[in-house]
């Protein structure tokens, strides 16, 4: 299915992944969601190729999604394994670490985003 | 050993294993209680593993989850000395006292080998 | 609902209490399909995949609870990307009144019934909705 979901609470930030996105693959469906719990719902509604996660969220984190997919493909409950690119400002090695050591996490890219390390990201994962 | 702490007798007033609870639990379906002590009795070793090593390292918020999740699995399945040692455990973990949660954990291993023999018994 | 089409999931970490309300529902409804998770998160994943239509869920669990488990259903539900609405039964060992009264007004929280769980009241609410 060629769709991207945005995960991200700011609304002008996530706005401007979308716009990002929708030029960089205009023939894919983007999908936002404001926090985590919507992001996951979308997640299994519309089996996006790739995922644009924010990681610090009020409330739930990036975090929960990515224990909710590792668990998931760990006990083969579903098939499908997404890319997660994670979008965050990481403050330490040791969160930059932790990031990186998870099985469903391709990418790991820090806040601000420019346009081009994203299109270039895009191209990369989706294999354009 | 401090002498305000609970000792191993005064777990011992309730009994090491409650074949009328464990039986009404599973429906008094015999086949169905043994599977169920088989797994009891194998994540009883593990867990007492996990807690040597969580006390090592005073990791004091797993050794919490474990004693309240022991202390789960042996009420429901009728272990009640085990049970309520595993009670008292979390209590300690909560407040991080050391010197009573390991005081508890060595009665603790013993109550699990009464109960592990207690099972070959009726087995 | 009819018994023939009954999906159920059991979301509870203990293994023995796992195999205790698996064997217990097998009893009572052999054609059912019975999907189990160890904690939350695939429990989640269960009910996205497989959508079953009772599901007996436990609150303390590691990687996810059950509060992150209603959390997401509620959001689901609220965002109108979850159609159907399930029934959950929740079966916890907590024992502050006021938690579980909150669980109670949970979007489809049915019922809240105190560990460890009695089979005859369970047996009641499904014989409610199962025909």
């Amino acid at each position: 299915m060629n769709n991207v979901l945005i995960i991200e609470d700011e609304a002008v930030t996530r706005m401007m992944y979308t716009g990002y996105v929708q030029k960089i693959v205009p023939h894919y469906t983007v999908y936002e969601a404001k926090n985590v719990l919507e992001g996951i719902c979308l997640f299994f509604d519309k089996h996006p190729q790739i995922i644009l996660l924010d990681m610090i969220m009020p409330s739930y984190s990036g975090k929960l999604l990515i224990d909710i997919l590792e668990e998931g493909i760990t006990h083969k409950i579903i098939s499908y394994k997404p890319k997660i690119i994670v979008i965050s400002a990481i403050e330490t090695v040791e969160e930059l670490t932790a990031l990186t050591q998870r099985f469903v996490v391709s990418s790991v890219m820090p806040k601000p985003l420019p346009f081009e390390t994203l299109a270039e990201i895009l191209t990369l994962h989706l294999k354009l | 050993m401090n002498a305000k702490f609970p000792q191993k007798d005064d777990f011992l007033s309730v009994p090491i294993f409650e074949m009328e609870k464990a039986l009404n639990r599973v429906h008094y379906k015999k086949d169905l209680l043994e599977r169920v002590i088989d797994i009891f009795v194998k994540s009883l070793s593990e867990r007492i593993n996990a807690i040597e090593t969580d006390l090592q390292h005073e990791n004091w918020e797993s050794l919490n989850t474990l004693a309240h999740s022991i202390k789960g699995s042996s009420w429901t399945i009728g272990a009640q000395q085990l049970g309520n040692i595993a009670y008292a455990m979390e209590k300690a973990a909560g407040s991080k006292d050391i010197d009573l949660f390991t005081h508890l954990f060595q009665i603790f291993q013993d109550s699990a080998q009464r109960f592990c023999e207690f099972e070959k018994k009726v087995n | 609902m009819d018994k023939q089409k009954i999906r159920f999931l059991i979301v509870e970490d203990d293994e023995m209490i796992r195999l205790i309300h698996k064997d217990f529902l097998n009893d009572l409804y052999p054609e059912s399909k019975i999907f189990e998770a160890e904690n939350g998160a695939q429990g989640i994943c269960h009910y996205f995949e497989s959508h079953p239509n009772i599901i007996l869920l436990d609150m303390m669990m590691p990687i996810m609870g059950g509060e992150a488990f209603l959390d997401i259903l509620e959001e689901g539900h609220r965002s109108n990307i979850l159609k159907e609405k399930p029934k959950i039964i929740v079966v916890t060992a907590i024992k502050d009144v006021k938690e579980l009264m909150s669980i109670g007004k949970r979007f489809a929280v049915e019922a809240v019934i105190s560990k460890p769980l009695v089979q005859n009241q369970l047996k009641s609410l499904l014989e409610d909705w199962i025909i």
